[in-house]
Parts: structure tokens; C-alpha cells; sequence
């Protein structure tokens, strides 16, 4: 093979992966995750609606996505919660060359095991591990692949300030046929929040959240490249409602030469039955 | 929910119950200490665990008082076992049953 050709097939290859990470990116759960080592009560329903306004840039051309992530979460034991989540996307400014539409991406189902819970009068403090996978079920699924994940998440709660630490791993559109992932994918995430009691709102709490996010991408084709996230929110608790708000600004490696992500804000409510 | 306390503990038994006084219609009161809530959804994930018990008619969960008031039916034999059983299942701690806090908001 001639140097040219080599190039060409270098430069499509990077860019099928760059499209095809992409995807990954976009349909993560990430942000708002203050209860992540702790496993909700048995029979115990959550449904989580999100709107997600992300800006992502590939060189000088901007690509506004605005998500809509439908959460449902089921504790089928003390110890052990199932999640479905499923994204509708819908395409706003759209300047680079990737092909988007507007649909429904593939669904993520994942469970999550207790492993340790220690209450006390003064702190809570739990472990929760868990597994999931992305497949591909609908017709317009990518490449027909899947995106497992499993990770390990821990939560402090001294008094009235909240601790979480979520660590996941994540195989990136793993090909059943090919036997590879297009991306292995390390995703840290830690929440700091303080409850502040609101007087003459009885049960109602006003938390306010600082989260940091780091991600360490290690893609098949092209470089690996690191990207994060600082982002201040914060979350309005009752009984069975949670408000919940973020505003992620991006912070990029310098490595980071193709898909750039660009400040991303989440609002969203949380139903609890 | 009322907060007139008509339980008797019935001492005979192997595990603990409590017991509404028979000759009466109104509800009876225990209450104990919880450990591991810290929000107001906390709180309802714990009551929907404690109303499931047959026999109980309320329950009110805090969060910053850190306990569970239960509402027994009048005549109700709920065990002290039943209630710690059911504050496990909602990934919390049981502490000691105690007298309800007085809200003096």
C-alpha cells in the first residue's frame, strides 16, 4: 500500500471513530449523581426526566444537540436496582459533516449491587457496584454494537453535606463481530452537596452541587485524550419530587484534536414512588 | 396523626409486639430512631416500607429528627421485629424506640 492510501485510510478510520464515539458521548448518564453509592429502598420507582442542551465542536464547526434522557429505576431488592434509560435526540445546529437526526438512541439497561452500608447517627457511608450495557435494539442502532460498562461508586454523608464518587469503565461501541470496542472509556465523577433545610417549607431541601467530572478516552484509531467537566448546580428535594440543575463547563486536554465538547446544561426532574 | 400513646407491650410473647389496647378505637403510637436518612426523599421511601405492615395505619418519617412515627390500628399485633425488618428494606438503620420528638415549629 502506497504512503497517500495509508493516509486516507488512516483519516477515515479516526473520523468513523470519532463518529462513532460520538454516540457514546452523547448518550451517558453523566452529572447530578448524589446518590450513586447508595441502592434505593426495595419497590422502590424512580422516573428521571432530563433535558440536555450540549455543545460539541470538531474544528471550528459547532454541533448543538439537545437530549432528552427518560430514566426508570426499579429496587427490586434492598440490595440489588435495575435502571432503564432510553435518549430521544434531537438535532439543533448541526455545521460538521456527521450525519444526525432526530431519534430515539439505543436503550442502556444496567443493574446495581449493594456491597457495603454503614448508617450511623453522625454519617452514612455506602459502596455500590454496577454493570450495564447499551444494545442495540432499535433499526437505526449504530453499527448494531453495544456499550458495556461497569464501575464502582461510593457515598459519604456526614451530617447534612453529601460525598459521591462514581468510577466507570466503559467499552465504547463494542462489535460483537469485529470482537473490539471503538473506544475504552474511563469516567470519574465526584459530588459535593450540602442540604440546606428551608424554613417554613416543611420537607423541603435546597441542595446545592458542585460536581467534577474526568474522562480518559482510549480510542482503537487516533489519540487518546482526556476531558472533563466543572460544573455547579444544585437540587430542590421533596418527599417525592427532586428538581435538579447543572451547568457543565468543559475543560479539554490539549491532545483533544477532534470532537471538542463545549459547555452543556442539564435541567431536569426526578419522580419518586 | 394522633399522638396518644395506647400501646401496651405484650411481654409474654417471644419477640416483641405491640399491642393495641383491645377495649379502644383509637389508634396507638410507637416510634423509633433511624439511621441513614437524609433528605425528604428519604423519608417517603421509608413510609411506603412501613405501611406495608399489616396492621399499620400511618407512618411518618423525618429525616432531620432522624426516627419513624408509626401509626398502629387499634387492636393491631405488629412486631418490633416487622418494623426494624421494614426499615431494612428501605437501606436504613433501626436505633432504639423512643418517645416521638415534639416538632416545635
Amino acid at each position: 500500500m502506497n504512503q497517500p492510501k495509508m493516509k486516507n485510510k488512516i483519516l477515515s478510520l479516526t473520523l468513523l471513530a470519532a463518529f462513532l464515539f460520538s454516540f457514546g458521548i452523547q448518550t451517558r448518564a453523566e452529572g447530578i449523581s448524589v446518590d450513586a453509592g447508595l441502592t434505593p429502598a426495595q419497590d422502590r420507582i424512580v422516573v428521571r426526566l432530563q433535558y440536555r442542551n450540549m455543545l460539541n465542536r470538531i474544528g471550528d464547526n459547532d454541533m448543538v444537540m439537545h437530549m432528552m434522557p427518560v430514566v426508570v429505576v426499579y429496587g427490586l431488592s434492598s440490595d440489588v436496582t435495575v435502571m432503564l434509560r432510553n435518549v430521544y435526540r434531537a438535532v439543533g445546529t448541526n455545521e460538521t459533516m456527521m450525519e444526525m437526526d432526530n431519534r430515539w438512541m439505543d436503550p442502556f439497561l444496567m443493574g446495581k449491587v449493594k456491597l457495603y452500608r454503614r448508617n450511623t447517627r453522625v454519617y452514612s457511608l455506602g459502596v455500590a457496584g454496577f454493570a450495564g450495557t447499551s444494545f442495540p435494539i432499535l433499526n437505526k442502532s449504530v453499527s448494531k454494537t453495544y456499550s458495556p460498562m461497569i464501575g464502582l461508586n461510593a457515598s459519604y454523608r456526614p451530617g447534612l453535606w453529601s460525598f459521591d464518587l462514581n468510577n466507570a469503565y466503559e467499552w465504547v461501541n463494542y462489535n460483537t463481530v469485529e470482537n473490539q470496542s471503538t473506544a475504552r472509556q474511563l469516567q470519574v465523577n465526584l459530588a459535593v452537596s450540602r442540604n440546606i433545610i428551608l424554613t417554613g417549607i416543611e420537607n423541603w431541601v435546597l441542595a446545592p452541587v458542585q460536581e467534577f467530572s474526568f474522562v480518559r478516552n482510549n480510542p482503537v484509531f487516533g489519540e487518546s485524550s482526556s476531558f472533563g467537566f466543572i460544573s455547579p448546580g444544585f437540587q430542590l428535594v421533596s418527599p417525592h419530587v427532586k428538581f435538579e440543575s447543572l451547568y457543565q463547563i468543559a475543560v479539554n486536554s490539549s491532545g483533544n484534536s477532534g470532537l471538542k465538547n463545549g459547555n452543556r446544561f442539564i435541567v431536569g426532574l426526578r419522580f419518586m414512588f | 396523626m394522633s399522638t396518644t400513646a395506647n400501646s401496651v407491650f405484650a411481654a409474654s410473647s417471644e419477640k416483641p409486639v405491640f399491642v393495641s389496647e383491645k377495649d379502644t378505637t383509637q389508634n396507638s403510637i410507637v416510634c423509633y430512631e433511624v439511621y441513614g436518612m437524609d433528605c425528604p426523599g428519604c423519608q417517603s421511601a421509608l413510609e411506603k416500607q412501613v405501611k406495608k405492615i399489616d396492621g399499620v395505619a400511618d407512618a411518618k418519617a423525618s429525616f432531620k429528627e432522624k426516627q419513624v412515627i408509626v401509626e398502629l390500628k387499634a387492636g393491631a399485633n405488629v412486631s418490633e421485629e416487622e418494623i426494624e425488618k421494614r426499615i431494612k428494606k428501605a437501606n436504613f438503620t433501626p436505633g432504639k424506640k423512643i418517645e416521638p420528638a415534639k416538632n416545635e415549629e
